[in-house]
């Protein structure tokens, strides 16, 4: 658009024009300004409902691929709880309780619900059906309630990884067998069930509440899930306290000359240095130098807390930084000595500030899988921690390891596992939104 | 006869602004720094912020029960010196001191002298009015509080109701002593900064040009209460309005680009003032 | 009284206030105050020459311009009231709104004088007066004087001017010789011949009144005093006052 004359001298009309007013030299571009101000929306809102588009397709895919995990499939069997097998001696020693044959007791059971099976093959095709943790689920009921030794129940025992594909629709039954990792025969015991009403899909509990597993029927994320629980707990209990009261001293009581500023700086570009390096850190120097036991939440909570204490420091000294010093002149006039200063009124002022970096902080240590595997966390850790000190693992190496596996059934998993993950940094974020909200004060 | 002569007196050779801004140097203070009964003396105290010298060796006393009023141009060194009262230049990274500031006999700038008691006999309420957020009781119980002036609740209610009613605030807040002090207006916030600091006992009040940030009215009753006040302390006061000096205070101090040029008795100096640069500020000829 | 001492300043502030209306306001007040200081020395000059030259006209106009002055005095008075509601003043400008409002009552009073005189030449005219040229000598040279010192005092006022103001003080001594001197002659006329009793009477009443207008200039003097070294030196004795004043450093 050609800039407007202010003046012009009507040379051809051959009279005078008055001088544009300014208002009108505003109007002539006023249009160019609005199509300016709409073009620069559209692309906003075009790159806002991108975004949120991507976000919905990568909820959408995990939650499409993992919901299914949350069911299993069960198979209920008449179980003969025959006391001569399991209590010869009639004491219902615990010992003696534990050390019997719990597998067999299912294969009797499947041998009854299927009586004209007779070849040692077929029923080996049989008793492949039920998983291998059934005979440890029996276990651990007589265990705990001895009464039921002698008397014969019906019970719902898990089934194996293939039948739980297959009723979930993940096995084609119409691929040729060969292609299938389920035989015709098998099929055909399973449609005698199911028309018999002996399989269910039921609630999974047993994925909350087990440790991992080669099987992936039997895999549950507990082991994981205490074992980030243990690791976090930590990392908040070290990198809290030295993360604000490092930002404390170095904002309000250090004095401003080069070195601080030199801290400053390298605090400022930790808070960039690749996670795996602080890995390496605390395998050379924790691990090697220190002797703090390996694949252990202590140590993944001391590499963890390297990682997110410049998080906490930056964004503890911006929240100190916001306390107008009017705060701290009023507190200073008052008498007040500095520490006061700082804990009776600088600190409950920045506190909400702080609460949101270090959870924003908390958050990325929960999601943090590279380091871990550097200290070892990646190990192969049936039990479920109990403490500090016990081998565990961590929710993302637990999805990094089940993702790796070839079974299928771990794919679900591997989903249903990120949901829990995902569900839990919702969780934490949302804390935050809500703390900073409750305790935002006008000043 | 010659009494006459002798209460007329001779030119001083003053300097002008003009002459000062270039950089001459200041030939000293006029009028009488001395007060029969001072609370606080100072003599040639100097204030450096790094290279820029500030304050330049300026010497004043501030008596007991009266206010002393410092008026000058910005950037005149006015506020710098206030607050070298209850070192709250301290704070200031880069700031020196220098030169003697007694209270009651006792150097406040000695090594041993532990700032933070200091404060709470040399007070301050500054120029935007500051309460804590916090309770209006919780603004006035702080400093008595971590001073350890009561102990129990009953004499700390007494405390805080016995201050209030000093900043003639009780009756407008003593049903409300739990809601928070950033709720009242300005002027209240203001008297309520004052109670704060009557609550710790000072014996001088500074103020850092309290009314500045005030309606007229709300200037007018802490003026009252500035009155009121002087039965009991010591009030400095710093401020940008000479109506105000003049209404307030019983002697003025003038402060011009670091040096204090006069001091006197408030109705001298805004009606016959010594010294060349006073009156050209108070009468509007600077500038 | 007053306390301690004080340092003298140069006479006239150097520079003019920031905001500039306030100058033109007291500029305009001053010139008020001078045009009627102007009027008042006019009439007693004139009132002076129509006594001694028995010119009732002359007597007719003063009396009638004397209103005029008065006038003037609500003006200033009023304008004085404004600036100090609107201005605030303090320091010198104070003392030169203040001195300004003392002046002006006293130049009114002068111009009363002056009428006064005026009124004395219609009475004496009516009479079939003596007119020896000794009679009213002393009445010329005394208006002379009088007219002189308050030209002078207007003229410190004008200036803020401290020496104009000792020379009227300077002045009035001399001129109270003059009076007596006056008084006494007037009296021999008497002695000499009792007929010419009036007419002395109403020349001793102008000598008086001319007195009294050297004495308002001196008052007029002290307040440029007051102006310029905020020093009140009425009712001081006005040798101490020239000693004193003299005696600071140039």
């Amino acid at each position: 658009m050609s800039s407007p004359s202010i003046v012009s001298n009507g040379g051809a009309s051959g009279s005078a024009q008055a001088p544009r007013r300014t208002i009108d030299v505003v109007n002539a571009s006023l249009k160019r300004r609005h199509a300016q101000e709409r073009r620069f929306r559209f692309l906003g809102a075009i790159a806002v409902l991108l975004g949120l588009l991507f976000v919905a397709i990568l909820f959408i895919d995990i939650v499409v691929k993992g919901h299914t995990a949350f069911r299993q499939t069960y198979i209920h069997v008449p179980v003969d709880f025959d006391a001569v097998t399991l209590d010869p001696t009639g004491e219902r020693d615990p010992q003696t309780l534990a050390n019997a044959d719990y597998a067999g007791l299912i294969k009797a059971s499947m041998r009854k619900l299927f009586p004209d099976i007779t070849d040692r093959r077929e029923l080996r095709e049989l008793y492949a059906l039920v998983s291998v943790g059934a005979a440890q689920e029996l276990q651990r009921m007589v265990l705990a309630h001895p009464s039921v030794v002698g008397t014969t129940r019906d019970i719902w025992v898990l089934a194996g990884a293939d039948v739980d594909m297959l009723m979930k629709g993940h096995i084609d039954r119409d691929l040729p067998e060969s292609d299938r990792r389920i035989k015709d025969s098998s099929l055909a015991l399973l449609d005698r069930m199911i028309a018999d009403g002996r399989i269910e899909k039921r609630l999974n509990w047993g994925f909350l509440t087990n440790g991992t597993s080669r099987e992936p029927e039997m895999a549950g994320i507990a082991g994981a899930l205490m074992g980030s629980f243990y690791t976090l707990t930590l990392t908040l209990l070290f990198s809290f306290p030295i993360g604000v009261g490092a930002a404390l001293y170095l904002e309000e009581f250090a004095a401003k000359n080069r070195w601080t500023d030199l801290i400053e700086v390298n605090i400022n570009n930790l808070a960039a240095v690749p996670s795996i390096v602080f890995g390496l850190l605390g395998l050379a120097v924790f691990i090697n130098v220190f002797g703090v036991p390996r694949s252990t939440p202590l140590v993944g909570a001391l590499v963890l807390t390297l990682m997110t204490l410049p998080t906490i420091i930056i964004a503890s000294r911006a929240a100190l930084k916001s306390v107008p010093p009017s705060i701290r002149e009023a507190a200073l006039g008052v008498g007040a000595s500095p520490l006061q200063t700082q804990f009776h009124h600088v600190l409950p002022l920045a506190m909400p500030g702080m609460l949101t970096g270090t959870i924003i902080g908390m958050a990325q240590a929960l999601g943090e899988t590279a380091p871990l595997l550097m200290i070892g966390m990646i190990a192969f850790i049936v039990d479920i921690p109990n403490g500090f000190t016990d081998a565990a693992t961590v929710l993302p190496v637990q999805i990094f390891l089940w993702a790796d596996s070839p079974e299928r059934g771990f794919v679900e998993r591997t989903s249903a596992a990120i949901m829990v993950l995902l569900g839990f940094l919702l969780l934490m974020n949302l804390v935050a939104i809500l703390l900073r909200r409750r305790f935002e004060r006008r000043w | 006869m010659n009494t006459l002569a002798n209460e007329i007196v001779r030119d001083t050779g003053a300097i002008t602004a003009a002459e000062l801004a270039k950089g001459g140097t200041f030939s000293g203070t006029v009028g009488t720094i001395t007060v029969a009964e001072p609370r606080m003396v100072c003599r040639e105290v100097n204030v450096w912020y790094g290279d820029k010298h500030a304050i330049k060796d300026v010497s004043l006393d501030i008596g007991k029960n009266e206010v002393v009023s410092m008026i000058g141009p910005s950037g005149c060194g006015k506020s710098t010196f206030l607050r070298c009262l209850n070192r709250m230049n301290d704070t200031v990274p880069g700031a020196r001191v220098t030169g003697s500031i007694k209270l009651d006999g006792q150097d406040i700038y000695d090594k041993g002298l532990d700032p933070v008691p200091l404060r709470a006999q040399v007070g301050m309420v500054f120029q935007k009015p500051n309460p804590f957020p916090k309770s209006i009781y919780e603004n006035i119980a702080y400093g008595p509080r971590i001073h350890g002036l009561t102990n129990s609740k009953a004499e700390l209610d007494a405390l805080v109701e016995d201050s209030l009613r000093k900043a003639g605030l009780w009756k407008e807040v003593s049903d409300r002593l739990d809601q928070p002090g950033t709720g009242l207006s300005g002027g209240q916030q203001q008297r309520l900064c004052i109670a704060r600091t009557i609550a710790v006992s000072p014996e001088v009040i500074l103020m850092d040009e309290p009314c500045s940030a005030l309606d007229p009215i709300a200037t007018a009753v802490i003026e009252e209460l500035i009155d009121e006040l002087r039965e009991n302390y010591s009030i400095a006061i710093v401020t940008h309005s000479m109506q105000q000096a003049a209404r307030v205070s019983q002697r003025t101090a003038y402060f011009h680009l670091g040096d204090l040029v006069e001091v006197g008795e408030t109705d001298q100096v805004f009606t016959n003032p010594r010294h060349k640069l006073t009156e050209d500020y108070i009468t509007g000829r600077f500038g | 009284m007053r306390s301690t001492e004080f340092s003298a300043k140069a006479t006239e502030p150097t520079k003019g206030h920031t905001v500039r209306a306030y100058d033109t306001e007291l500029g305009q007040l001053r010139g008020l105050v001078l045009e009627m200081g102007g009027r008042v020395v006019e009439q007693a000059m004139d009132a002076v020459a129509a006594l001694v030259e028995g010119n009732p006209n002359a007597a007719h106009q003063v009396i009638a311009r004397e209103r005029k002055i008065d006038y003037l005095e609500l003006d200033v008075d009023e304008s004085i009231f404004n600036i100090i509601a609107r201005r605030q003043p303090t320091a010198v400008d104070l003392r030169l709104v203040l001195a300004l409002s003392k002046a002006v009552g006293n130049l009114e009073r002068a111009g009363d004088k002056a009428e006064e005189i005026a009124e004395c030449a219609l009475r004496i005219q009516g009479r079939e007066a003596c007119r020896d040229i000794g009679i009213f000598h002393h009445a010329t040279r005394l208006g002379k004087m009088s007219c002189c010192m308050m030209e002078r005092a207007m003229d410190a006022l004008a200036r803020t001017d401290v020496d104009q103001a000792l020379s009227v003080f300077a002045d009035d001594s001399s001129l109270a010789d003059e009076v007596s001197a006056a008084m006494r002659h007037l009296m021999s006329f008497v002695v000499e011949d009792p007929s010419l009793l009036s007419q002395v009477i109403d020349l001793l009443f102008a000598v008086k009144a001319l007195e009294r207008i050297a004495n308002h200039a001196g008052n007029i003097a002290e307040q440029v005093v007051f102006v310029a070294k905020g020093r009140d030196v009425r009712y001081q004795s006005r040798e101490n006052v020239i000693a004193a004043l003299s005696k600071r450093e140039g």
